[in-house]
């Protein structure tokens, strides 16, 4: 995806959450995962992180042995594919387990993720 | 990596993949001229902006949506993996989809004994399912098939429907979901880590499943109430 798209989304959603003005927090990145109705769960796994998508249906996967300062990072990661990559009702089935560590999909989310960790004013 | 491509009439192109969808949609159109793009696109429950991307290369369909393309245009499921993932990925060209799922497929008779594995109907064809689950008996240890089948039975137990067990299915089948960690990424895994990573996306499922039955359950009692 072009930066300027990716951009115009964390726009909507800073419109959406203004929480999201702000730097991002672990408490406020649960609240509006919570509001979006994504869950979040902590289980063991050989990675980081992980999220799979259908029907509008949402779980992010934390490893519960990883760096818990991490988890805000991680999960801004795997919820930058949920608002980029998954569309919402007009497809069956989605996970990103099919990225590869090469696909620009990756790009995409670190940018996200990076974007509101630093907060609007970040230069990226 | 390059991809074949011909022009359409609106500028842009086709890829391999779409023009085989293109020329078998032409092909039906002469017993069905109501056999349409769209129509094959809400057959295979997709919309037919994510097919008419995905013709051009634009977006990518998963190894379901493959299946279900292929189902709905009443052709063989393995070609259909073949012509989709050729060219695309060197991984996939040099031992592609198809040709895999034939060398492993004896697999499947061992698998298809277990009575878990009938499904009450069959939404991806025979030949894909045998197909899949054939690919998953290769993916996992039989330690871990048989968590993968114990966890299919409880969401069956559970209620699930169809496109719930699709659903699963299609990620505890599909190589990306489990198999790609030892395969594709390069990464061997010992059998604990592989064994941790299917309780990952076992939990991971379930708290899907949770989620989407209540959905469901509260569309339904929202229904009747009205």
């Amino acid at each position: 995806m072009k930066r300027e798209a990716i951009d115009g989304v964390i726009a909507q959603l800073r419109m959406r959450y203004p929480e999201l003005n702000a730097p991002l927090t672990w408490s406020t990145l649960s609240a509006i995962l919570a509001r979006e109705g994504v869950g979040v769960i902590r289980v063991p796994l050989i990675h980081d992180a992980q999220v799979i998508s259908c029907d509008g249906v949402s779980i992010i996967a934390l490893n519960s042995h990883g760096n818990q300062r991490r988890y805000t990072y991680y999960a801004a990661h795997e919820w930058g594919h949920i608002k980029l990559h998954f569309r919402e009702a007009d497809e069956i089935v989605y996970h990103t387990s099919a990225c590869w560590p090469d696909d620009p999909r990756e790009d995409d989310a670190e940018y996200f993720a990076t974007s509101l960790l630093m907060g609007p004013s970040s230069m990226i | 990596m390059t991809k074949a491509k011909t022009k359409t009439r609106g500028g842009s192109e086709l890829t391999e993949f779409g023009r085989w969808i293109d020329r078998r949609i032409k092909e039906l159109q002469v017993q069905d001229p109501t056999f349409t793009r769209e129509r094959l696109a809400s057959l295979a429950g997709i919309s037919r902006q994510h097919l008419w991307r995905g013709m051009k290369g634009g977006a990518e369909f998963t190894v379901f949506e493959v299946a279900q393309l292929a189902r709905n245009l009443r052709l063989n499921p393995d070609s259909a993996h073949e012509a989709y993932w050729k060219g695309r990925d060197p991984k996939w060209t040099a031992m592609s989809l198809g040709r895999r799922l034939r060398e492993i497929g004896g697999f499947a008779e061992h698998l298809y004994g277990h009575p878990a594995l009938s499904l009450p109907s069959d939404p991806l064809g025979g030949n894909v399912r045998e197909s899949m689950y054939s690919y998953n008996a290769a993916a996992l240890p039989r330690e871990l098939q048989i968590s993968a089948t114990e966890f299919r039975l409880e969401a069956m137990r559970r209620g699930a429907d169809d496109r719930e067990l699709t659903f699963i299915d299609s990620v505890l089948s599909s190589p990306e979901a489990i198999f790609r960690q030892s395969g594709f990424r390069g990464q061997d895994l010992t059998p604990d880590q592989q064994q941790s990573e299917l309780e990952g996306v076992i939990a991971m499922l379930r708290a899907w499943l949770d989620r989407h039955i209540q959905r469901r359950d509260a569309t339904a009692g929202g229904g009747k109430r009205e």
